[in-house]
């Protein structure tokens, strides 16, 4: 990369930020500034540095709070944190947070530095990768190639994504569990004018109702017990982008009269605070509820209701929608094929007839996971039908034959019930009754 | 001077790599920083403030180590650790005079290195 490269170092112990800006400087394309307090960082923030490397524990802001403006203005500048301790809950908050890597400087000096070199200089390749990355999700995205179906209704929901594309309307999506509501949303999201700003999805079921307000529209420090900090909600991370309200027809009544508020007057106020923000971001929103009906039985505001529904597109369940099962089905084992380098896998024709005579009342996402489980238990390049299990008791002693490690049985079970309950790790983790904090670590470590 | 030397400049060197006006800014800077912190630790010790005697002796710690004292590699991070746990408190002091006295001695073989 022959383009200079600017990295923004904000310690304030000296010493260390000497070492660091020397050690980087030496790569003549690097120009380092150094900061010794959050103030003047956040002033030049607008300089637009291509790496940040964060001291955790600054004299005047935490570096939590820091971490979250620099996000707030730019959330692709690649931020290091470097802190005093290890603490696992801290790093795993940071990361999730967006931070690119987390260094605890209680290491040895010379793999500490040498760490913070190696993941700038990665990060300087990032800004390509990144780049490409967004460059893949956009592929990924192109509603013509990631969301597969030949089939009549689903030539009708791809007339409505193209509408919602190209224009800045409210969409509301509605289907069956697993149909690919989330999908839908995304696509319309990547192909629109909005692309190159977040998305960013709420699942009003992930949340624990009493926290759902500070989510959304976010609060002001000392708000309620556990507000220690100031914190932006989803409408502002969204910014220009396009939120994404998912089970949106589980929020309660109350709720639902603050959203429609917010809606209406485009503007917000965070709980325990009194200035307006401004709402700049698309909505979007998804329920598996029959909206209407919940009208009718009083759960749902009509008003919200109609705010909501712009453009409506109704995805057909996987049962309606002819010979999309197979075409499906084939889709899904080459990807898993070709990832896990399995060589080509066919589908017997017995094994095609009972995938196409089964109701998938999970639709795409259990027909993707038996087809996953399929390409796991045949041992040659055809799957044949009775490598076709539907529910998940019935695979449980087949599962049980694949002889796995403890930890590797229980990453399978939590990605299961992940992909079961779309991601809503509250949810998981009360089924399974184990902590919340294991399954973040466990989506950190990308175990699962 | 026959006596033994009690830092080890190899990794400040090895980062360096043959700039020694690099070498020196940094030992010039451990001059200046560390009799500050030293004080502020003892100042610690004194009120029974171990938060401060916590902190002061961890923004010490990457300096001394990278100056490779490693008499005190271990007498750091007990302070800290004890400072920090509220463990074995009634130690520190000792442990205090053992960082200063040999720091004192680095300062001294510093300046004339
Ligand atoms: N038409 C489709 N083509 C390919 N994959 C799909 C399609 N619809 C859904 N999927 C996949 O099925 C899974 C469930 O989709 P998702 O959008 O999360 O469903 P929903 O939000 O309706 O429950 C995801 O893995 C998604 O990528
Ligand atoms: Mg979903």
């Amino acid at each position: 990369m022959a383009d200079n490269f600017s990295v923004f170092v904000v310690e304030d112990d000296e010493f260390y930020s000497e070492v660091l800006e020397y050690r980087l400087s030496m790569n003549p394309d690097i120009t380092v500034t150094k900061f010794n307090n959050a103030q003047d960082f956040l002033k030049n923030l607008d300089k637009n540095p291509g790496a940040i490397t964060l001291d955790y524990s600054l004299p005047d802001m935490s570096g939590e709070e820091v971490l979250r403006r620099i996000k707030e203005y730019n959330s692709d500048i690649p931020v290091v944190m470097v802190s005093g301790q290890e603490d696992i809950k801290t790093a795993i908050t940071l990361l999730k947070d967006g931070a690119y890597d987390y260094i605890v400087k209680d290491e040895d000096t010379k793999d500490r530095i040498w760490n913070a070199i190696k993941n700038i200089r990665e990060n300087i390749g990032l800004k390509r990768e990144i780049y490409e990355l967004k460059q893949q999700v956009k592929k990924k995205y192109d509603f013509t190639t990631s969301i597969i179906g030949n089939s009549p209704s689903m030539k009708r929901v791809f007339a409505m994504i193209e509408k919602a594309v190209s224009s800045n309307i409210t969409v509301s999506i509605t289907g069956e569990t697993g149909t690919g509501k989330e999908v839908v949303a995304k696509s319309i999201h990547y192909n629109s004018s909005r692309s190159k700003k977040p998305f960013v999805a709420v699942n009003i079921t992930a949340i624990p109702a009493e926290l759902i307000e500070s989510e959304l529209f976010g609060h002001e420090k000392g708000s309620f017990t556990g507000a220690t900090a100031r914190r932006v909600g989803k409408f502002e991370e969204a910014g220009e982008g396009t939120i994404f309200l998912d089970e949106i027809g589980e929020m309660d009544i109350n709720m639902q009269s603050k959203l429609l508020r917010v809606l209406q007057e485009r503007e917000l106020t965070r709980v325990g605070g009194n200035g307006m923000v401004k709402i700049t971001c698309r909505v979007i929103s998804a329920t598996h509820k029959d909206l209407a009906e919940e009208v009718r039985k009083g759960n749902f505001r009509e008003d919200l209701y109609y705010r909501l529904l712009g453009l409506p597109v109704s995805l057909p369940p996987l049962r309606e929608r002819a010979n999309d099962t197979l075409v499906l089905a084939k889709h899904f084992i080459d990807e898993y094929a070709t990832e896990n380098e399995l060589g080509k896998l066919k589908l017997s024709s017995k094994a095609q007839n009972k995938l196409f005579k089964y109701p998938w009342p999970g639709n795409i996402r259990e027909l993707k996971a038996v087809v996953e489980l399929c390409c796991v238990m045949t041992d040659s390049n055809t799957i044949e039908d009775e490598h076709i299990t539907f529910n998940s008791t019935g695979s449980i002693d087949t599962l049980l034959q694949n002889e796995m490690s403890l930890e590797e049985y229980k990453n399978r079970i939590v990605k299961y019930y992940l992909d079961k309950y779309n991601n809503d790790v509250i949810n998981v983790a009360k089924r399974l009754d184990m902590g919340k904090s294991t399954i973040y670590r466990m989506l950190q470590d990308r175990a699962v | 001077m026959g006596e033994e030397k009690l830092y080890n400049l190899n990794q400040l060197e090895a980062i360096a790599s043959g700039n020694e006006d690099f070498v020196r800014k940094m030992v010039n800077l451990f001059l200046e920083m560390t009799p500050a912190l030293l004080e502020r630790i003892a100042a610690g010790i004194q009120l029974q403030d171990w938060t401060e005697v916590k902190s002061a002796v961890h923004k010490m710690k990457p300096s001394v180590d990278m100056m490779g004292v490693t008499d005190l590699y271990q007498v750091i991070r007990d302070i800290e650790n004890n400072a920090k746990t509220y463990t074995n408190l009634e130690q520190i002091p000792e442990l205090y005079f053992t960082l200063s006295d040999t720091l004192e001695q680095v300062f001294e073989q510093l300046r004339n290195r």
